[in-house]
């Protein structure tokens, strides 16, 4: 088991966000977490990647205890998170942004990282020069997930990946990511999208109101009365 | 009116692909013999042009001298009449102060008796003097130099070939500037507002934080180093007799008095840095305000050191060979810092706080590395300020001092150190340019300010820096050479 998370209570102040959520994710898997707007989606993943701290439950990786740690101290581990509503450096350029996603790396490893995101996302290594801000929604979506790639690699957390984006273009990102998954990287992705995130997803969670209320295989849960209703607008 | 501006131009545009290429080196070679050429001929030179001296600081100080008589307090005194002064109508007489002083105006513009010139006569002779003495001679001779010097920089290694920059720069400097008057003055206050300026940038123009209370650290720098260094190295009326020998003073006692005065400022620094992992924007910016206001306050209210009467007897031991020292040893403490791995972290929080520490970026640390820095420069800065003054007060560390810090920052343009050098330059000759316009000063600074802000908001240097032909080898890493003039990237000084 790659990342466990159990019985986590998260709160902002005296807003209680989510409570008492648990899921795994394995070695090699994609695994999607969906739910509406406010279900708390976003909290379990910044709570994850270290943005905010837990009020109880626990949060393993690779065996290891990483509820609570600072975000810097997560992402040496090899977990990276493509935060909501990407958050690109706009001022800085697509090289700029790619050289700062491996902050702690050596120049070698990180210029060897670079050049695979280059050729994953082709069009970005055509930008390279071009500054964050003026790039298209989709180019940005792309510059994110290739940050996450730059600095961790191993097991990549997107939050709403889809947003804002034309279907064409949540096509391609997705078929990227499956590939970033054939290549090695576990994901697990969050989604309003359920659609799409059902279709390249193995295992798959339903959340409501910081509850986790239906769990399994994606394809089972694609065929569910109750999540058809509710998320897939059947 | 264009076209003649394209002749002129097309005329200019030899000389200046010339000049371009001419490294910065010859520039300062140059400058040299000019400023020994002003001292076998300058005297003559400034009498034959009817100066009683020669020109102070290449006569931009004297510029609005013939200013200095307007006055600007009859024309609200009416108004708000003393007991003793007697006033018919107030709207006559400060209609007729309004006159008097339109005449003063104008006769400062043009003659105001044979030893007082006028504004338009001091500028065309000064022009005169400074285009004979200075312009022409070092375009001259900067272009006779520019093979020979770059003969020499192509066979030095980088570090020699800056080396010798700062050491040209330093030997200029002090063969012009040591004057032991105006000029030497202007220079210690330029320096100190480089530092000053450019410790500023590093919080407020690379991490894009909004301090405004930067005279705070100056103030604790300056306190603490003056009190060290007269309770150990000076007989004082204040502390008595030195605790350690008067002797020990310079060098080494003044170098541990600045050091001491920086760390305690960096300390100081501390109070702003913690606040700043969990609040940022207006509210820090209030932060430092506060601790702007917190630091002059408790040395209000700190007898030992005199209290709002300040304090007197610093010894007088800044001269422009520490103030040269201590200002390129902090530009190049930043320089290397900003283009560092923490310096690109730092920048990254700038544009992203959370995005960067997603992507390792250790925030707090960094924060905490900016802060101190900053706060140490401008702690260091302060000292040397006290130890020229030889009179500090709380007075001098106030919200206006912070003020002429983030001015200094925002002509020259956020993110850049060439441009809080230049922009600490030029504020420094405005300020004493200016001087004689008493009151008036403080309307055109602010009015300059405004100006700037709305036609060139990003100063004059936003986020780039000046690139100078030094004439250095290309950077080893770099691979091949590609000309003989490998233009660099430097911080200017
Ligand atoms: N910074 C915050 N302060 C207070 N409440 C918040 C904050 N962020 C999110 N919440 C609340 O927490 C709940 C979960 O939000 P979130 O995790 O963003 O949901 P999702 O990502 O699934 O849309 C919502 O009720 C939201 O209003
Ligand atoms: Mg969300």
């Amino acid at each position: 088991m790659l990342l466990n998370v159990q019985d986590l209570h998260v709160s902002y102040g005296a807003i209680r966000a989510v409570h008492g959520v648990s899921f795994e994710v394995d070695e090699g898997e994609i695994v999607t977490l969906i739910g509406a707007n406010g279900a708390g989606k976003s909290t379990i993943l910044n709570t994850i990647a270290g943005l905010l701290s837990p009020n109880s439950g626990r949060i393993t990786y690779q065996g290891q205890d990483i509820g609570g740690l600072d975000a810097h101290k997560v992402v040496q581990r090899g977990l990276a998170l493509v935060p909501e509503g990407r958050r690109i450096f706009g001022n800085l350029t697509v090289s700029e942004n790619l050289r700062l996603a491996g902050y702690q790396l050596q120049a070698d490893e990180r210029a060897r990282r670079m050049k695979r995101v280059f050729e994953l996302f082709p069009r970005l290594g055509e930008r390279r020069d071009q500054l964050g801000d003026t790039l298209s929604g989709g180019e940005q979506q792309m510059l994110a997930v290739g940050r996450a790639l730059v600095t961790g690699g191993h097991l990549m957390l997107l939050d709403e990946p889809s947003m804002g984006l034309a279907p064409i273009l949540v096509q391609h990102i997705f078929s990227i990511l499956k590939e970033i998954n054939a290549q090695g990287t576990t994901i697990l992705l969050v989604e309003q999208n359920a659609h799409m995130a059902l279709k390249i997803a193995q295992r798959a969670y339903v959340l409501e109101t910081g509850h986790i209320v239906l769990s399994g295989p994606a394809a089972q849960l694609a065929s569910n009365p109750d999540v058809q209703k509710a998320y897939l607008g059947a | 009116m264009s076209t003649l501006r394209q002749t002129v131009s097309r005329w200019l545009a030899p000389l200046r692909r010339q000049l371009g290429r001419t490294p910065v080196l010859a520039f300062m070679l140059a400058f040299l013999l000019a400023v020994l050429l002003e001292q076998q001929v300058g005297e003559n030179f400034a009498k034959s042009l009817e100066f009683r001296k020669i020109p102070k600081f290449f006569g931009l100080v004297d510029i609005f001298e013939p200013f200095s008589d307007l006055d600007f307090s009859g024309i609200l005194a009416p108004f708000f009449p003393s007991p003793s002064m007697d006033v018919e109508t107030p709207i006559q007489d400060s209609g007729a102060a309004i006159g008097e002083l339109v005449s003063t105006f104008w006769n400062a513009l043009f003659y105001q008796g044979a030893r007082n010139p006028g504004f338009f006569s001091v500028l065309v002779r000064v022009l005169v003097y400074d285009i004979v003495i200075f312009i022409v001679p070092i375009l001259i001779l900067a272009l006779l130099l520019r093979g020979p010097t770059l003969w020499v920089l192509q066979r030095l290694p980088r570090w020699l070939a800056l080396a010798l920059h700062l050491g040209a720069l330093y030997v200029v400097l002090m063969l012009w500037g040591a004057d032991g008057g105006t000029r030497e003055l202007i220079l210690i206050y330029m320096g100190i507002n480089i530092m000053l300026s450019a410790s500023l940038n590093l919080v407020n123009g690379y991490m894009g934080e909004f301090s405004v209370g930067h005279a705070g650290f100056m103030a604790v720098g300056a306190y603490v180093s003056s009190v060290l260094t007269m309770v150990f190295f000076t007989n004082s009326s204040v502390f008595g007799p030195a605790l350690l020998s008067p002797d020990l003073g310079l060098p080494f006692g003044f170098i541990i008095a600045l050091l001491a005065g920086g760390v305690a400022a960096a300390l100081a620094g501390l109070l702003v840095a913690f606040p700043s992992f969990r609040t940022r924007g207006d509210y820090l910016a209030i932060v430092t305000l506060a601790i702007n206001f917190i630091v002059t306050g408790v040395i209000n209210n700190m007898e030992v050191v005199g209290g709002p009467r300040g304090l007197n007897g610093v010894p007088l031991w800044t001269n422009l060979t520490w103030i040269f020292l201590f200002t390129v040893l902090s530009i190049a403490a930043i320089y290397n810092l900003v283009n560092s791995t923490l310096g690109k972290g730092i920048i990254a929080i700038r544009e992203d706080e959370i995005a960067s520490s997603l992507m390792g970026v250790n925030t707090r640390k960094l924060k905490l590395v900016a802060f101190l820095v900053s706060s140490f420069i401008a702690g260091v800065a302060g000292g040397l300020f006290a130890h020229q003054l030889a009179y500090v007060n709380p007075g001098n560390f106030g919200i206006l001092k912070s003020t002429e810090a983030l001015v200094m920052v925002y002509l020259g343009g956020m993110g850049s150190i060439s441009g809080s050098i230049i922009a600490a330059v030029i504020f420094t000759i405005l300020i004493e340019a200016l001087r004689p316009l008493a009151v008036l000063k403080w309307v055109v600074i602010p009015l300059i300010l405004i100006l700037l802000m709305l036609f060139r908001p990003q100063g004059l240097f936003g986020f780039r820096e000046l690139k100078l032909n030094l004439g250095l080898r290309p950077k080893p890493t770099q691979g091949q050479p590609t000309e003989t003039e490998a233009s660099d990237a430097a911080a200017a000084d």
